[in-house]
């Protein structure tokens, strides 16, 4: 059936359109509580236009979780996009879809808490990773991974390509499997390669994997706050500081809720940045 | 059926649904306010106490049943529901009762550390005057003055006290301190001042390279400003100490003796740092995995409060062969306090009353601390202690200067104490990765002082002096 008339529409909208509505107040209130001068324990919202942000700008902390961010976005979003797309077609192709959906799957299960945890451990000093590598007689590559702050970063990072590959595997998963299948058998009987094909057939053809994997990775990379609050308090030092931990911290350590708040908005603007083009490349392409 | 018949039965069908949906989600609402601590309008039907604490690990959660039973006994008719949220020392927990008591729906009472912790929540307006229970229960002659004013806002008291944790000792290996002959050679770790704390930890890297002289726990950072407190009291004295915590000092101008003070003390991490005198995995730690490397013989010293003799006799460790400890320094007594207070339109403040009696009473003290490993607030109680060390403590509680914790909730504001978590943990880690030192120390001193200007550190306790924390003896 087909709802035709502009009430039917409206119910079926309504549930959606209730839920965003409240959002959007919520988003609203948030960037107007980053506008007011509460912070306590007692709720104040007077208004004090920019200052919060003035003074967040002229914290040098603010770079440098920033800069965290970006580079968590770049060396996160990059690879687990990648190897999803190649580990998917190594599934694909092979046929062995159940080993790979449930090795692959599980990391994405854990909850990022008890993925932190588990991590924190296997990169102590005497942990899982550096006694594998003694074992191995590898001890020159044994480092203090979490200790280090050259190294701290990067150890989360990986943590989290760990986690999400299983996410992009299934995005590319589905992605593949709605190429032609004429295309590929061409490639075949005109002798390619598994490789050949996999360049110059699948990565043109699971553009669209890219155009919901990357977005939706970038965005992950944006909102980073358990891993870190679990694994190192943003440590060590300020090492793995993330905008995410800095606003938590803000708003509820030190009870600067209007700076939090303020730390809040700017992620909502940054998401943006990524959400919008997103979402017209998408537009664009749905609806011609 | 016709296509448009079709579309009416649906579209009705779908605003009944979404109908029942608003109706069962307002009466949801409603049922989950009435298992809520109810406000004062709905009178409950059966006497209770609603209590929020952060108790839940082995040992206190026994101590805190055990002042429970205390209360039961005296008010058999009340109900306790108890509200116990676990997690990083409190701090879930204060976003729960952030949100009850913005919202005008504040549980009875609930933990808090008397001191500038207490304040932020007198400050907002949040807690009654308990000054009648101090009176009937004659608190005032039992309990010292710095905890005293600790509970204490513009003369009026807010929370009544049921424990006293000591910050400032020294935790170390007893074979290792024999075998090197460190209490012959530099005295009492009682004695000591910083040069020789250093001098030690130096003396024992070069004769035991594999032990680590000193212990620290940075992954959750605060136990490493513990250590810059305790150190800043050793150097610096307790009026050094409380200028700083409180901002009470010409922060602007680099030469005041309060930064001389402040930046010895940062100069001496950053060369324990860089000189290895620190277990290298320490950003890898909590607070009771440093200990742990004491009495493991992995490491010789460690900084920290008494809830690790809590821990090491809850892992069986045994003292005077695998543990000692030493007040450090002996004269000065850095506290803590938890306590209870009575929140503004609390829905039973009579059983708020009685449970605070039961808190400051010396059956409720005694009995709690016993089990807790701290020793309690009243000077007068004196529980059997089976432990060797805190019998020293409940003395130094009555004869050595006292002053309140910054790094838990004392002396200081929480934002500052944020700041110098990060402040302090990024200096011992730059220094580690060898960078100069007198550098590393300016640029910490600038950033503590921006971050006494972005905390508001100063207007924090506008009004008092630091001699309202000091209890000279």
């Amino acid at each position: 059936m087909i709802a035709s008339n502009f009430k039917e529409k409206l119910i079926f909208l309504a549930p959606i359109l209730l839920i965003t509505a409240i959002l959007y107040v919520m988003i609203a209130t948030s960037i107007y509580v980053s506008m007011s001068d509460w912070r306590s324990y007692k709720i104040s919202l007077n208004f004090v236009g920019l200052r919060n942000y003035v003074e967040l700008f002229s914290n040098p902390r603010f770079y440098a979780a920033l800069r965290n961010n970006i580079i968590w976005i770049a060396l996160f979003m990059i690879p687990t996009s990648f190897l999803g797309l190649l580990i998917a077609y190594i599934m694909v192709s092979t046929g062995k879809e159940l080993i790979f959906r449930t090795i692959f799957l599980l990391p994405t299960a854990i909850s990022m808490t008890v993925a932190g945890t588990l991590w924190v451990w296997m990169y102590a000093s005497e942990g899982a990773i550096n006694t594998l590598l003694k074992i191995f007689n590898l001890s020159f590559l044994t480092k203090p991974w979490i200790s280090d702050p050259s190294t701290a970063l990067y150890a989360l990072i990986f943590v989290t390509i760990w986690q999400y590959l299983g996410f992009a595997v299934i995005i590319f998963e589905a992605a593949i499997k709605g190429i032609d299948p004429a295309l590929i058998e061409a490639a075949q009987i005109d002798g390619a390669s598994s490789l050949r094909i996999f360049w110059d057939i699948v990565v043109p053809q699971v553009r669209h994997g890219f155009l919901v994997a990357v977005p939706l990775l970038a965005l992950s990379a944006l909102k980073i706050f358990d891993i870190v609050y679990v694994a190192t308090r943003g440590g060590p030092g300020l090492a793995t500081d993330v905008l995410g931990y800095f606003m938590w911290e803000t708003a509820f350590w030190s009870r600067f809720m209007a700076d939090g708040a303020a730390i809040a908005t700017i992620i909502f603007a940054i998401s943006l940045g990524i959400v919008i083009p997103y979402a017209l490349i998408a537009l664009r392409r749905w609806f011609g | 059926m016709s296509l448009r018949k079709a579309a009416v039965k649906t579209s009705t069908i779908i605003i009944i649904a979404l109908v029942l949906i608003v109706i069962a989600a307002i009466a949801g609402y409603y049922a989950g306010a009435a298992v809520a601590p109810a406000a004062p309008t709905t009178p409950p039907p059966k006497p209770q106490l609603i209590i929020y604490h952060w108790w839940t690990a082995g040992g206190e959660k026994e101590a805190i049943d055990a002042v429970f039973d205390v209360f039961k006994k005296a008010n058999p008719e009340i109900e306790i529901v108890e509200n116990p949220v676990a997690g990083g020392a409190g701090a879930v927990m204060k976003a729960v009762i952030w949100g009850l008591l913005a919202s005008g729906t504040p549980p009875d009472t609930f933990q808090v550390h008397a001191g500038g912790e207490l304040k932020e929540y007198v400050d907002a307006g949040y807690l009654d005057i308990v000054d009648s229970v101090w009176e009937e229960l004659g608190l005032e002659d039992v309990i010292p003055e710095t905890l005293q004013a600790m509970c204490k806002f513009e003369g009026h008291y807010y929370a009544v006290p049921i424990n006293v944790h000591r910050s400032n000792v020294l935790w170390y290996n007893p074979k290792i301190f024999d075998e090197l002959g460190i209490i012959d050679k530099f005295g009492d770790p009682r004695t000591w001042d910083l040069d020789t704390f250093i001098e030690v930890a130096r003396y024992i890297k070069e004769n035991k390279p594999d032990v680590a002289p000193i212990a620290i726990a940075s992954r959750n950072k605060w136990p490493l400003t513990h250590l810059f407190e305790v150190l800043l009291v050793l150097r610096g004295g307790p009026e050094v100490y409380a200028k700083f915590w409180t901002g009470m000092f010409d922060y602007k101008n680099p030469a005041d003796p309060v930064w001389v003070a402040v930046k010895d003390v940062l100069k001496a991490l950053a060369i324990m740092a860089k000189e290895g005198l620190f277990n290298a995995n320490h950003p890898e730690l909590t607070w009771d995995q440093a200990a742990a490397l004491v009495y493991q013989g992995k490491a010789a010293m460690y900084v920290h409060g008494d809830w690790v003799a809590g821990y090491f006799m809850s892992v069986g460790a045994k003292y005077g062969e695998e543990w000692s400890a030493a007040p450090f320094p002996k004269a000065v007594f850095i506290l803590l306090s938890d306590s209870f207070n009575m929140p503004k339109n609390a829905p039973h403040p009579d059983a708020v009353k009685a449970w605070l009696k039961a808190v400051g009473s010396s059956e409720g003290q005694e009995k709690f601390n016993l089990i807790k490993g701290s020793i309690p607030a009243r000077v007068d109680v004196a529980p059997a202690y089976p432990d060797p060390y805190r019998p020293e403590t409940a003395d130094d509680f009555k004869k050595s200067t006292l002053v309140p914790s910054a790094v838990h909730g004392g002396i200081s504001k929480e934002a500052f104490v944020t700041e110098m978590h990060n402040i302090v943990t990024s200096l011992v880690t730059s220094a580690a990765t060898g960078a100069d030192i007198d550098t590393l120390v300016d640029a910490s001193t600038t950033q503590i002082m921006q971050a006494i200007d972005r905390t508001g550190l100063p207007d924090f306790w506008k009004g008092y002096t630091i001699d309202y924390f000091i209890t000279k003896r």
